[in-house]
């Protein structure tokens, strides 16, 4: 198994072993700052060389607000929210596997799925809260984010953090992530969990 | 294999293994879902742990065969006496004395050593067991059974009186009364006694020599399995089939009975007591195929054609292990509070489900059509709608 490695500064991997319980990496994004140009989906998709129609990221865009009167200053906006797998405190799909081919590992909070053990039944894309694992059909497995475990092993951040255009996405220990938050988005800290804090206990953090 | 797993393997095989197990046979190595602990409960010594990898048997292992009594699916083989030896000691003996006579008594090491049948443990007997001296012509099986409950395995013959309720339902099949099978009690030997006997020089290091063998062999991996690991994965183990050995000495056995009995009564089992059961698929059914999958002994096939898709039952290879209905997602499987116990002499396969498959556009993984509907599979639909429910929560 590979350790945790220096692919955060040396404060914040001190900081996080001063800290009680399991780790949990992961991404947070600023919606603020998000242009949905695609650039992560991109770049997920040549690292980790998915075949069609299979994405570890997606942006989805929103439309929120309505247009009411022409003659006041239009009350509406577009949010694109990239959607990687949420690694879950308690991962539903985890809990849904009935071969138990997906493990949440303990030293760096990373769901995985064992595509040795993985039958393609898509239990797991049943039960995701956030639809997120998808079927392989040429290799008759799920799949899902790994949080590029494979770069994280070099030390290094996943493909779509280090992509961002706009620099809006961030990785790390989630505690950490969270002071991150407070010291650079101190004006405005309505920091969001996908979906609240719901019973699978996602990871990734969201600010608008 | 080299050198040291021939070292390995002889060790193993010839001084102390006593059972051997068969991991695609157990259902904790199958499937997740399954909840099944009836070996390590059944096991005096506490020498089975279950872990990813299904049943495993740690040292200290006494061969008293509880576990290849109470394992449905016949994960366990016995080396050194199995059921296929007893049953050729049954029926020799049927040739001298037993004719319409006598009642033959099966007992333990521990209660009446002049038994008709002395096994290590009375929690090792099987169905079979019990059902071959009455076709060897006895006039009724008495099962002298010592004070169980002073033993030190009385966790092994916990089980004795399920087993022998699911041998009255064969013995009701087969037109056999029910009171040609009972217990009797007798006073046990104590471990007292036995332990007090006086012993030669070389018998005591000679134990000793055998516990020491079973702690190294239990030490020694597995090598010969390490390597089928290795170069078979999970999914594909998954999907080959072993037979059920236990269950095919069964069927054996209970075919000819049935040739000699001639006409058979119909039972119906109570599914707790059953050795098999009736399983029923519901139209929630979405083809994922698992039941088929996870089904240790093969006894739930699926067919993909072209257009549809189904799923038949072999009710006589069925153990009524449950593991199908734990481990469908969309409870679509479900196990029928009785079952025909007839069925187990009919090898024919039945129809559980059928219907009519469709690709869809998006994931290219087969859904079943219900009626005229879009392209696109009831999973997309939902994934998209949870999707955006999600997103909406997030920025409102």
């Amino acid at each position: 198994m590979p350790e945790a490695g220096a692919f955060i500064t040396e404060e914040m991997i001190q900081a996080s072993i001063a800290k009680k319980g399991p780790k949990q990496y992961t991404i947070w994004v600023d919606l603020e700052y998000c242009v949905g140009c695609n650039a992560c989906t991109m770049a997920c998709k040549a690292e980790n060389n998915t075949p069609v129609g299979v994405d570890y990221n997606r942006v989805i865009e929103v439309e929120v607000g309505e247009f009411k009167d022409p003659a006041e200053k239009p009350g509406v906006r577009v949010y694109f929210v990239p959607m990687p797998c949420m690694h879950c405190g308690k991962p539903a799909c985890m809990a849904a596997c009935p071969v138990g081919a997906i493990t949440k590992r303990k030293e760096d909070g990373v769901v995985l799925i064992n595509k040795d053990k993985c039958i393609g039944c898509r239990y797991c894309a049943w039960a995701c809260p956030y639809g997120h694992p998808q079927f392989n059909a040429e290799a008759k497995v799920m799949e899902k984010c790994t949080l590029c475990v494979h770069r994280l092993e070099k030390g290094l951040k996943p493909a779509c953090v280090d992509t961002c255009i706009a620099r809006t996405r961030f990785f790390g220990e989630v505690n950490d992530l969270t002071k991150l938050i407070r010291e650079k988005r101190a004006e405005r800290v309505s920091l969001g969990f996908i979906g609240g804090k719901t019973a699978t206990d996602p990871s990734v953090l969201y600010t608008k | 294999m080299g050198i040291a797993g021939k070292v390995a393997d002889t060790i193993i095989n010839n001084q102390s293994r006593h059972m051997l197990i068969e991991a695609s046979l157990c259902t904790r190595f199958r499937s997740s879902k399954s909840d099944c602990a009836l070996c390590a409960d059944s096991c005096p010594v506490g020498a089975i742990d279950i872990g990813e990898n299904g049943a495993e048997i740690k040292g200290g292992c006494i061969n008293c065969g509880a576990c290849f009594s109470v394992c449905p699916n016949g994960a366990f083989t016995i080396k050194d006496r199995d059921d296929k030896t007893i049953i050729r000691e049954i029926s020799s003996r049927s040739g001298t004395n037993l004719h319409g006579t006598k009642v033959f008594s099966i007992s333990c090491n521990k209660g009446d050593a002049s038994s008709d049948l002395t096994v290590s443990c009375l929690g090792r007997l099987t169905e079979v067991l019990l059902l071959w001296p009455i076709r060897a012509g006895a006039q009724a099986v008495e099962i002298a059974q010592p004070a169980c409950k002073d033993c030190p395995s009385a966790k092994a013959v916990s089980h004795l009186s399920e087993l022998i309720r699911r041998t009255l339902y064969l013995y009701d099949m087969l037109g056999i009364k029910r009171d040609r099978i009972y217990i009797k009690e007798i006073p046990r030997r104590g471990p007292t006694k036995s332990s007090e006997k006086s012993v030669s020089r070389r018998e005591f290091l000679g134990a000793i020599r055998k516990n020491a063998a079973g702690a190294a062999a239990a030490a020694i991996p597995d090598f010969e399995n390490k390597e089928d690991e290795k170069g078979e994965d999970f999914k594909d183990v998954i999907h080959k089939r072993h037979e059920n050995p236990k269950r095919a000495l069964l069927l054996e056995s209970l075919k000819d009975f049935s040739l000699e009995a001639g006409t058979l009564n119909t039972v119906y089992a109570d599914s707790k007591d059953s050795i098999s059961a009736e399983v029923e698929v519901t139209a929630e059914c979405t083809a994922c195929g698992v039941c088929a999958a996870v089904c240790p002994t093969g006894a739930i096939i699926q067919i993909r054609t072209e257009d549809r898709f189904s799923l038949n039952f072999r009710p006589d290879l069925c153990t009524n292990c449950k593991v199908c209905a734990a481990a469908c997602m969309h409870k679509a499987v479900s196990i029928k509070g009785s079952a025909l116990l007839n069925l187990l002499l009919q090898q024919k396969e039945m129809r559980l489900f059928e219907g009519k498959k469709k690709a869809c556009s998006v994931c290219r993984m087969d859904f079943i059509d219900k009626g005229p509907g879009s392209d696109i599979c009831p999973l997309c639909i939902d994934r998209h709608r949870r999707q955006m429910a999600a997103i909406q929560n997030l920025i409102k």
